[in-house]
C-alpha cells in the first residue's frame, strides 16, 4: 500500500450554488479521497466571502464573491492527482490549492485548526510543517 | 554643517520578529487578515528590513502571501483589487 500523507485542498466555489448543492460538490470530492483508499480529517466551509479580485469563470463571466472550502485529508499521491484532476474538470471551482502538510499521516495527530485560524490559539503545539508544496491557480 | 554629521543620532529601535516573539502566531495562507500587516498598500510584500521579521520567518511569509494572492484573499496590486 502506498504511503498516506497529510494535505490540505483548500478550494473557491462559485457564489450561485445553495446550501445542497454546495455539499453535495464537497462529498464528492471527499468520496474521491476515500476511493483512493484516503482518509478525510476536516471539512471546513467558510461562509461567503469578497473575493480580493474578480475571478473569471471559464463559462460563467466574473465573479467578485464566493465560498471557500478546506478540505484536510491523509491520501496517496494518486488521490490528490484525481482529486485535482476533478476540480480542474469542475466548473463549480474556481480555484483551488492543494499543500501538504506532512510527509506522515497519522489521524489521530493531527488535531485541526478548526476554530478559524485567527481564533486557533491556545490549542496547538504540535508543529505544523510549513507549506512544502505549492499547486492550483 | 560639518558638525550637523556628527550630531544626527538615527536611534533604530530593535524590531522583534513578531512570529518568533508571539509562538503562538502562525503564518497561514488562508488568514488574510495577519498576511494583511506584511504587505503595503499597492499588496506589494514588505521587507524585512521593514517589519523586522526574522529570514526564516520571512521565507515562510513570502510563500504564504502568494499563495493567498493565487486563492484570491489578496490582491496582486491594488489596480486589480475589488473595491468596498
Amino acid at each position: 500500500m502506498t504511503k498516506l500523507r497529510c494535505y490540505e485542498t483548500f478550494f473557491l466555489l462559485v457564489p450561485g450554488l445553495n446550501d445542497d448543492e454546495r455539499s453535495s460538490v464537497i462529498e464528492r470530492y471527499q468520496k474521491i479521497i476515500k476511493d483512493y483508499g484516503g482518509q478525510v480529517v476536516s471539512t471546513d466551509p467558510w461562509p461567503l466571502r469578497k473575493l480580493a479580485y474578480r475571478v473569471a469563470s471559464k463559462t460563467q463571466g466574473y465573479f467578485t464573491h464566493g465560498y471557500y472550502v478546506v478540505l484536510e485529508y491523509g491520501s496517496t499521491g494518486e488521490g490528490v492527482a484525481e482529486l485535482q484532476r476533478n476540480m480542474r474538470l469542475d466548473e463549480n471551482v474556481l480555484k483551488f490549492i492543494t499543500i501538504k502538510k506532512d510527509d506522515e499521516f497519522a489521524p489521530e495527530k493531527v488535531e485541526s485548526d478548526q476554530p478559524e485560524p485567527a481564533a486557533a490559539q491556545e490549542a496547538e503545539s504540535a508543529p505544523e510543517e510549513e507549506a512544502s508544496e505549492k499547486e492550483g491557480e | 554643517m560639518a558638525n550637523g554629521r556628527y550630531r544626527r543620532r538615527i536611534y533604530v529601535r530593535r524590531k522583534v520578529c513578531r512570529f518568533c516573539a508571539d509562538k503562538q502566531m502562525k503564518i497561514d495562507y488562508k488568514d488574510p487578515d495577519t498576511l494583511k500587516h506584511f504587505i503595503t498598500e499597492r499588496g506589494k510584500i514588505l521587507p524585512r528590513r521593514i517589519t523586522g521579521t526574522c529570514a526564516k520567518h520571512q521565507r515562510r511569509l513570502t510563500t504564504a502571501i502568494k499563495q493567498a494572492r493565487i486563492m484570491a484573499l489578496i490582491p496582486f496590486t491594488s489596480g486589480h483589487a475589488l473595491q468596498d
